[in-house]
Order: C-alpha cells, then sequence, then structure tokens
C-alpha cells in the first residue's frame, strides 16, 4: 500500500488541476482573510475593546470584512479539493489499462482503495496545514494579534474538522469514479451534487421551513413561529454536511457562538444586550465550545465514514472488467 | 528462479514447486456466468510446467475470463482453479506474485518514463533491488527507458508490459493477445521472445492469440474454445491425429470449429 500512496501523492502533487484549485482556494480565502484583518486593526486603533481579548484573533477566520469569512469560503469550496483529488481515482486506472496490471500484482483490492483514500486524505492535511498557517501568519502581520494558546488549539481544531469535511467529499468523488465509467460523467456528477448539497440545500431548507412554519405576520414573528421555524432549519442543516460544517465551525471559531438559533438570539436580544452579555460571560471555554459541536461533528464524522465505506464496498465487489 | 534452467522446454520439470504440485494450471469444471449468460462453461483442462500452451478461440469465447479466474481476480460461479498449487480464491496474493500478466490492452502512466512504469510494478511487488536494467535489456528497450511511455510505440508498450511481466521472475505467465496490433517485425520479436522465456528462465506460458499460424509454430499443446466451451484439447500433432488433417493449426481450428457448429445445429 506505501507504493500506492507515494504514487498518488506524488500524481497529486503535480498534477496541474489540483495546482489550480489550491491556488483558486490560496487566493480567495488570503483575500478574505487580509479584508477581515484589515477590519480587526481599524476596530482595535479605536479601542476600549479590552472585552474582545483573546477571540480576536480567531476573527480573521470568521470576520466578514466586507467578503465571505474564510469559513464560509471553505464551507463552500473546500469540498473542491476533495472532489478534484477523487472523482477520476478509478476510471481514470481503467480507462488507460492500468487498473487490471495494477490489481494482478500481489496486493489486494482494499489496499488500492484505501490507499488511494489516505493519500488523497493527506494531500488535504497538508494542503489545509498550509494553508491555515499562512492565514494565521497574515493576522500575525496584517491585524497585529498574537493567538492565545486557546485560539491556537481552535485553529487546530478546525484544521481536523475541514480535514473531515473534504474528506467526505473525496470519498464521494471516488465512489462517482468506480461507479461510473466516464470520468466526464464522474466529473459532472461530483460537480452536480457538489452545488446541491453546498448551495441549494441551505435554500431548500429555508424554503421548506417556511411552508412548514408559515409566520402570520412576516415582518414581525412572534417568538414560537421562530423556534419553529428554527427547528425544521437544524433539521435540514443537519442532513447536509456543508450546514454541519458551517455550524461546527462556528462555534469552534468564535467563543461567543453557543450553535444559538434565532429564536435564542432574540430571546437574549431583548432582554440584554448580547455583546455585554457575552463580555460578563467572557465567552464560552474550548471545553464548552467542543461539548457544543460533538454533535455536528459526529454526524458529520459518520457521512465521511459512509463515503469511504460505500467506496470499499462497490470497488471490492466490482468486476476488474468494464463491460 | 533456477538460471540453469534445462535447455529444453518438458526436459525436465522446472522448479521445486512445480514438482511438488504436479500440474501448474489445473482447473476442473470451471464455470463463469454473468447474469444469465454463461461465458465460461465446465472447463477442464491442465497446463504442464515448461509448456507454451496456446489458449485459442473467437472473439467473446472466454478466454481473457478464463485467465482473470486462474488470477484470483475475477470469482468462478462454480467449478475450481489451482495455480502452482494454490486456489486464486484462496490465495491470490501467492498466486499474483509468482503469475505474471499481460492484459490484452495493457495500459501504462504515459507521464512517467518507462523504467518509473516498472519501478512501480517492482513496488508493488515488495522487489528491492529488482534487476531494472537486465529486464529492459531483455526486451530491447535499455537505449529508451528514460523516455515517456506517451512517447512510445505500440510495439515497444507490447515490449515494456513483457518486461513488467517478468522483472518478478514469476513461474507461470498469461500472455493475452501480446502480438495485438503489432507490425511484422514487432510480432516477430515478440514471439522470439515468447520462445525464448521457457528455455532461458524456466517459465510456463499459456499464450492466448487470434493468430493461429504463430501459436503453430510456439505452442506445445494448445485449447480450443468457442461461447466458453473447451472444443479441443492437446498438440497440434495429436489434434491433426483425431481430425485426420495435416498439423495446420489454422485447419485444425476451423475442423473443430464446424463439427461444434453442426453439432449445435443437429
Ligand atoms: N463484466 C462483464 N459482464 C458481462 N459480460 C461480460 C463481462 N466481461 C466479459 N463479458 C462477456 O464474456 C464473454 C467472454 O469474454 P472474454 O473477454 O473472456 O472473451 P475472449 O475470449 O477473451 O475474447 P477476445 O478474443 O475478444 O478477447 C463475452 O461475451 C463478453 O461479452
Ligand atoms: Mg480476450
Amino acid at each position: 500500500m506505501k507504493a500506492i500512496i507515494r504514487k498518488e501523492l506524488a500524481d497529486h502533487f503535480s498534477s496541474t488541476r489540483f495546482l489550480i484549485i489550491v491556488s483558486l482556494l490560496f487566493m480567495i480565502s488570503f483575500l478574505g482573510a487580509h479584508l477581515a484583518s484589515q477590519g480587526i486593526r481599524e476596530v482595535l486603533k479605536v479601542g476600549g475593546h479590552e472585552y474582545l481579548a483573546g477571540r480576536v484573533f480567531l476573527m480573521i477566520f470568521t470576520a466578514t470584512g466586507g467578503f465571505f469569512p474564510v469559513t464560509v469560503f471553505l464551507a463552500l469550496f473546500g469540498p473542491l479539493m476533495g472532489l478534484v483529488l477523487g472523482f477520476d481515482a478509478i476510471n481514470r486506472e481503467r480507462a488507460q489499462g492500468t487498473l487490471s496490471k495494477i490489481l494482478s500484482q500481489p496486493i489486494y483490492r482494499d489496499e488500492l482503495i484505501l490507499g488511494k483514500y489516505l493519500a488523497g486524505l493527506i494531500t488535504v492535511a497538508i494542503t489545509l496545514s498550509a494553508l491555515l498557517i499562512l492565514l494565521a501568519a497574515l493576522g500575525l502581520i496584517g491585524a497585529g494579534v498574537t493567538p492565545t494558546p486557546e485560539e491556537g488549539l481552535r485553529l487546530l481544531g478546525f484544521w481536523f474538522l475541514s480535514l473531515v469535511y473534504v474528506g467526505f467529499w473525496l470519498g464521494l468523488a471516488i465512489v462517482f469514479s468506480i461507479i461510473f465509467r466516464s470520468v466526464a460523467t464522474s466529473a459532472l456528477a461530483s460537480a452536480a451534487l457538489w452545488i446541491m448539497i453546498a448551495f441549494f440545500l441551505p435554500v431548500l431548507g429555508q424554503a421548506l421551513a417556511q411552508v412548514v412554519t408559515p409566520t402570520l405576520d412576516a415582518q414581525r414573528p412572534t417568538y414560537q413561529e421562530l423556534a419553529d421555524r428554527d427547528l425544521v432549519n437544524q433539521v435540514v442543516s443537519k442532513v447536509s454536511p456543508t450546514g454541519l460544517f458551517s455550524q461546527a465551525s462556528q462555534v469552534l471559531l468564535d467563543p461567543t457562538n453557543r450553535g444559538s438559533s434565532q429564536a435564542f438570539q432574540m430571546a437574549v436580544s431583548s432582554r440584554v444586550n448580547r455583546l455585554l452579555l457575552n463580555h460578563f460571560q467572557g465567552g464560552l471555554s474550548l471545553g464548552q465550545s467542543l461539548a457544543l459541536m460533538v454533535p455536528e461533528l459526529l454526524i458529520l464524522f459518520g457521512f465521511t465514514l459512509a463515503t469511504f465505506i460505500a467506496a470499499y464496498l462497490t470497488f471490492v465487489r466490482q468486476e476488474v472488467r468494464s463491460i | 528462479m533456477s538460471t540453469d534452467s534445462p535447455l529444453k522446454p518438458l526436459d525436465k520439470p522446472i522448479n521445486a514447486l512445480s514438482d511438488n504440485f504436479g500440474p501448474v494450471v489445473k482447473t476442473r469444471d470451471l464455470t463463469k456466468r454473468y447474469g444469465r449468460e454463461t461465458v465460461v462453461s465446465n472447463l477442464s483442462l491442465e497446463v504442464q510446467a515448461g509448456e507454451i500452451f496456446g489458449f485459442l478461440g473467437p472473439n467473446g469465447a472466454g478466454k481473457t475470463t478464463t485467465l482473470l479466474m486462474l488470477l484470483g481476480l475475477s470469482e468462478p460461479s462454480s467449478g475450481e482453479a489451482w495455480v502452482l498449487g494454490l486456489n486464486p480464491v484462496k490465495a491470490p496474493l501467492a498466486v499474483k506474485s509468482q503469475v505474471g500478466y499481460l492484459p490484452e490492452n495493457m495500459g501504462f502512466y504515459q507521464d512517467l518514463t518507462a523504467e518509473e512504469n516498472l519501478k512501480f510494478v517492482c513496488e508493488l511487488n515488495n522487489l528491492k533491488n529488482a534487476p531494472l536494467a537486465e529486464t529492459l535489456s531483455l526486451v530491447g528497450l535499455l537505449e529508451n527507458r528514460n523516455r515517456l511511455v506517451s512517447t512510445y510505440s505500440r510495439g515497444m508498450r507490447q515490449r515494456l508490459g513483457l518486461a513488467e511481466v517478468l522483472i518478478k521472475k514469476p513461474k507461470l505467465i498469461f500472455l493475452d493477445e501480446p502480438t495485438l496490433g503489432l507490425d511484422p517485425d514487432g510480432i516477430a520479436t515478440m514471439l522470439e521472445l515468447i520462445e525464448r522465456l521457457p528455455r532461458e528462465m524456466g517459465l510456463t506460458i499459456i499464450l492466448s492469440s487470434h493468430l493461429l499460424h504463430l501459436v503453430n509454430k510456439v505452442a506445445n499443446r494448445v485449447a480450443i474454445l468457442n461461447k466458453g466451451r473447451l472444443l479441443a484439447l492437446g498438440s497440434v500433432t495429436d489434434l491433426a491425429h483425431q481430425a485426420n488433417l495435416e498439423p495446420d493449426l489454422e485447419k485444425i481450428y476451423h475442423y473443430f470449429f464446424k463439427a461444434d457448429q453442426q453439432e449445435g445445429a443437429a
């Protein structure tokens, strides 16, 4: 299996396709982080934001700064990394006639599929490390804030979360590369599912929520109406890996985030200023944030595992020869 | 692997393994069905050590399917097979480490050089210090070893395929139409290599091909398949005797073929 992983890694890092996607991801998240860090710097200049101490650094990843926050960007476009590494994993070998050659060497089929999956995951891990380190450096220099150890740990958690998330898309793409004999078809199918899950599902969720829980007065929804709608939204977002990743990363990177719903926010803000509340409570500890995101992480992990198992089973059962 | 192999095939068994296990390949009622269609039907045959065994039959006869089952790459629907005394379904790795397979459309990584392609096969076989240069020179590719495979001609690719098969020092090799798409010179080179191998490396070869006159030249024995069924099995002389024909494989092939069709019609 080492031989397969080694070859796949060499292939990935010299593949033009992958390099294009990665440079795109790097450039855009750089832009996002840069704008965010400038915004932070402006705010800090004014002063009087001591209550923000210990959570400014991570705002580089979560603040909008007039553009996508890095987390949202990764949620939407990070999948491309996994897809581009996986969509031709098996069918390319089949088309160029190397599949039967590899399989006639003394290795198990499992090793081939596992090797390809692991190589993809390692590639993603390396790329994500590089990306997060560079963005952090940008924060250090651009916004002039140093991370606390806890922020470092949160970032590490985010790295792992992203790896699991991109791993889902990698597994999915590999499944398509097994099912579809044509590389073009599996590329198209991967892209279609990506657009579906990352972009349409949230909209669909909101639409569904509105249908299921109509509000009497759209301008002034009642607390109960909001709560109902939240419930539907939450359910929908929990069947979408993108939704799960977004929620979990928000909780992880923003200590003030309680994974709270609109209804909760309304309930809070009607009584006290939310920021003030957070100020007094000083945000959540790392442990509290982790505990909050456990369900999302577990479900996401389940999704990722499911795509890998699907890839494994379809491949091991498939005839070597294409029809 | 013995380098002091016998001068002529069939003079004496090749190595200890084949000594112990009798025939190098043995099948009993080997059958493969895809859905309702039976593509290999109750195939029973034996291949002896040191033989060049011709595996003949029209397109779709089931030759490749049989080879895949012998390699453990496709599971038989029923029946059994032994390769080097091993069951390819139960011990696929042991079989694959001793059997070389040149698929009908051998593929390569186009963006790697010939030598890099060969090295990858060595890695998959866990071979350290494999004789890369020797093997490449055996198939006449030593000078071109650092060229990308994408610049290779069909004949060169086919010979590189043979190098990838030979590098693991197999006891048995399956060549599935190794002359496909080659020009007369390429065919001659390939044939010469095929003839040398049993003598020089102590190999047993199963050769599937549509070029009957070539098989006639090199094969010790042949099997003729049609629609998954075995029509004839034996040396060309034996079969000629059975058919009351001169020992010309082309005529023999058509004889058994017609006989089968008449039987089918009756
Ligand atoms: N995966 C598959 N699913 C269904 N049928 C298949 C599959 N693979 C092969 N076949 C069928 O099995 C039959 C035997 O095919 P096989 O490739 O073994 O023939 P062959 O003797 O090698 O022919 P050729 O000389 O064309 O290489 C053919 O009819 C083919 O259509
Ligand atoms: Mg064939």
